[in-house]
């Protein structure tokens, strides 16, 4: 096996990761920071397979192009999560989804 | 219980998402040959900026709309005060501010500039307008960028707006959306990147105030 | 030509009520009806021409984005406009003026999205739009301001969120394995390598937490019933069903060639009966209106599901119950949400057992939920009966009894629901309630809603004549 696929392999392993803190943690901060680990991962596997060019032609652009869109949509989604954290924790007092629904 | 759960589930994921990427072939073009032939007519000569602006360039629309309808979003959840108490009292951050302001403002210009050619572009030179302008504003210059203004609205808007134009405009020329023309491609997407970048760097600092200042409030 | 303005239009009108908040309703409203006019001629265009592409900036697929128009498609865009045009009316009214202020501008960004994703054929594209769609059905939600609302809002938002983490990661593999994101590309090119599968899985994970398939119903009854009523009803009848949308795309193309329909036969059967008796029990003992109807969404995703396993199953009738499923539902569960805002509205609260006759005070708005009912229970006539009785025919000619069963017991248990609910609008209540006026508009979308998913069941024939078009289900027919 080649250290080709060592970062791709990271990818999965950050997105794994992020999945189970997605799960386990409570706070709403660690929830989206896990979201981001998860979305890190996905973006690093997209961009690090396409280095599997023939030799001579140079690195596929199509993922870098794709990652960019993923990365500002990240962003964008981080932001509204942010904004509508804060504003649960004041009027709840704190960052965490309560049971609400569990009479 | 749960934890353990979890945690053989994700290893599960793990080791059958791992296994399928390494029975992967050790080589693969991708699309790279046929971006490599194409790139003559893409008016630029970066890849990446050929594939974001022209081969690919609705889903540059639509990630545009996505960035500023979490804006929209953000000012749903919370209403800037024009007045908020957010300054950080600091003569070294004002001083600091007066030096790397006009130094940051450059960086981006060349970034958009670069980015025809080599790695760089709007997104990037985007985040330097706004890394700038969050510098400014905490260092307590006098300034207004905020969503009260109609002018402040179109700042925002631009990029859309400049899509939405070029694409009517393809269309009426060509039948087809977002066709740029061969010769004049580099003229499009050096506007649409400009563009871009205003919208992006005013957008990323609209999202840091609002945010920051509901913050505050708690207090 | 004329499929891209039904994104571009909603775009301009989003960002012109952007700039200009102090015309945004009579924008909004404008840019709706002149959507629905696209979308008519669209519908001709088709009947014409039939099937075809779109090159977006004139590259072809493997470099640039296509889009595809078709029968399913029409169809989608249709149901989309007309809900998009009912609730802005609905909303007009509904909305208070600080809530209207920012409300316009997403409301037509999401039907922008809405659009794209339906005429989109390119599995990236598909997540940028879903994304799309995804943030601003969270803002919007958002909106009613209470503490359910956000925190449903915010369940909402990671849901949706590793959603289309998982199904990115899949369209990443699919890219690697097989080197395009189009549709028709891979659809030449895909084989039955790990690759393809840890694909189908991932996308299949990412999709069915979106469209809140049984296991994964969890955060829709909070998010759906918190809402404000019209965001309830776009959420209940156009969201759920486009992350369904993308699964049928990729079903019909990608993924049969595979041979996995055997698997997700059975696994969507299963929980697609557990999800109908599942939901109906809890709608059944929902104390709250809005609860209740969010509940019998559960239930009636259920169905779309046991539509869809029989469909893989190789019985071509089940594609046209499902999609009939689709429309119905969307129309009388929307006609649901609307009646249980109006009633919201009017007396303050929406708890069952003090509806105090409304029946004889709103009795335009009892109707509605009526026929609504109807639908929904899928009793003769009705455009829900429709779509049940080719259901009840495909699972019949397939001899699984067992799927027969659940779609009996399901109509049964949607009956007690709808009846509970239509029983307390004759009580009255031992105290006196407060209430409010509700304009005539409000009353009269619903009632129409209602109306049009009875009429449903008189146009099937146009309508399955429609949805031919180009073919959709192609692979389908050729198996034997």
């Amino acid at each position: 096996m080649s250290t080709l696929f060592v970062y791709a392999i990271v990818g999965i392993g950050l997105f794994s990761i992020g999945l189970y803190a997605l799960i386990m943690q409570k706070h709403l901060l660690r929830k989206l920071l896990a979201i981001n680990i998860m979305g890190s991962g996905v973006f690093l596997l997209f961009v690090s397979l396409s280095m599997r060019s023939v030799t001579g032609v140079l690195t596929d652009p199509v993922p870098s192009a794709m990652v960019i869109t993923g990365i500002v949509v990240a962003i964008s989604a981080t932001a509204l999560a942010l904004g509508l954290m804060i504003k649960i924790a004041r009027k709840s007092a704190k960052a965490e989804l309560c049971n609400l629904d569990q009479e | 219980m749960t934890r353990f759960f979890v945690v053989i589930v994700v290893s599960l994921l793990f080791i059958g998402v791992s296994y399928a990427i390494l029975s992967l072939p050790q080589q693969a073009q991708g699309l790279s040959q046929a971006v490599y032939t194409e790139m003559g007519k893409s008016g630029v000569s970066n890849p990446v900026t050929a594939v974001l602006m022209n081969f690919r360039a609705y889903d540059t629309l639509l990630e545009m709309a996505v960035l500023f309808v979490a804006l929209i979003g953000v000012y749903s959840l919370s209403y800037i005060k024009k007045e908020a108490n957010l300054r950080l009292q600091s003569s070294v951050l004002q001083r600091l501010g007066g030096i790397l302001v006009p130094f940051l403002l450059l960086l981006s210009v060349y970034l958009l500039w670069v980015g025809a050619h080599a790695s760089g572009g709007a997104f990037q030179a985007g985040s330097m307008v706004s890394a700038s302008a969050i510098l400014m504003f905490l260092s307590g210059w006098k300034f207004s960028l905020f969503p009260q203004h109609t002018f402040v609205r179109l700042l925002l808007s631009l990029s859309l707006i400049v899509f939405l134009f070029i694409a009517i405009l393809t269309l009426y020329m060509s039948k087809e959306l977002l066709l740029l023309p061969v010769k004049e491609a580099s003229y499009f997407i050096f506007i649409l990147e400009a563009a871009a970048t205003v919208s992006i760097g005013i957008t990323l600092f609209n999202l840091f105030v609002a945010i920051f200042s509901q913050q505050k409030e708690k207090k | 030509m004329i499929e891209v303005f039904l994104i571009l239009l909603p775009f301009f009108g989003g960002i012109l009520s952007f700039i200009i908040p102090k015309f945004n309703k009579v924008i909004g409203l404008g840019t709706f009806v002149l959507t629905l006019f696209f979308v008519f001629g669209l519908g001709l265009q088709l009947l014409d021409k039939g099937s075809y592409y779109h090159f977006i900036g004139g590259w072809d697929a493997p470099l640039g984005i296509n889009l595809y128009v078709d029968g399913l498609s029409l169809v989608m865009l249709g149901l989309t406009s007309v809900m998009g045009l009912s609730l802005s009316i609905y909303a007009k009214k509904y909305f208070i003026c600080k809530q209207s202020l920012w409300f316009w501008t997403i409301w037509l960004f999401m039907i922008a999205g809405l659009n794209a994703l339906f005429l989109s054929q390119d599995i990236f594209n598909f997540y940028v739009t879903l994304e799309l769609i995804g943030l601003s059905s969270v803002a919007l939600t958002a909106l009613s301001d209470t503490k359910e609302a956000l925190t449903g809002a915010m369940r909402y938002l990671l849901i949706t969120l590793l959603g289309s983490l998982f199904y990115l990661l899949g369209v990443a593999l699919l890219y690697h394995g097989f080197g395009s994101v189009d549709i028709v590309i891979l659809s030449k090119k895909i084989e039955s390598i790990p690759v393809a599968w840890a694909a189908l899985g991932l996308m299949s994970i990412g999709l069915l937490l979106k469209s809140a398939l049984f296991p994964f119903h969890f955060w829709l009854p909070l998010a759906h019933s918190s809402a404000p009523a019209p965001i309830s009803a776009i959420l209940s009848a156009v969201i759920i069903k486009a992350s369904l949308y993308i699964q049928l795309r990729l079903w019909s193309s990608l993924f049969i060639p595979l041979g996995a329909d055997l698997y997700f036969e059975v696994l969507f059967a299963f929980f697609g009966s557990l999800a109908v008796i599942w939901g109906s029990i809890k709608a059944l003992v929902q104390t709250r209106l809005k609860m209740l109807i969010a509940y019998s969404t559960v239930a009636q995703v259920g169905y779309l599901f046991i539509a869809f396993s029989l469909a893989l199953g190789g019985i071509s009738i089940a594609w046209s119950a499902l999609v009939y499923l689709i429309l119905s539902h969307a129309l009388a569960k929307s006609a649901m949400f609307l009646v249980a805002g109006n009633l919201l509205h009017f007396h303050g609260h929406d708890r069952i057992i003090d509806l105090d006759r409304i029946a004889q005070r709103l009795p335009l708005s009892t109707t509605a939920f009526a026929l609504a009912g109807v639908s929904i229970i899928g009793l003769p006539l009705s455009g829900g009966f429709i779509g049940k009785w080719f259901l009840l025919e495909a699972s019949i000619t397939k001899s699984n009894w067992v799927i027969t069963c659940t779609i009996l017991l399901g109509g049964l248990l949607a009956t007690g629901y709808v009846f509970k609910v239509l029983g307390f609008t004759f009580t009255k209540t031992a105290f006196s309630q407060e209430t409010k006026n509700i304009s005539l508009s409000m009353e009269l979308i619903p009632l129409s809603l209602a109306i049009m998913a009875i009429a449903l069941g008189f146009f099937a024939t146009p309508l399955f004549s429609l949805m031919e078009i180009g073919n959709p289900f192609f692979i389908i027919r050729v198996q034997p």
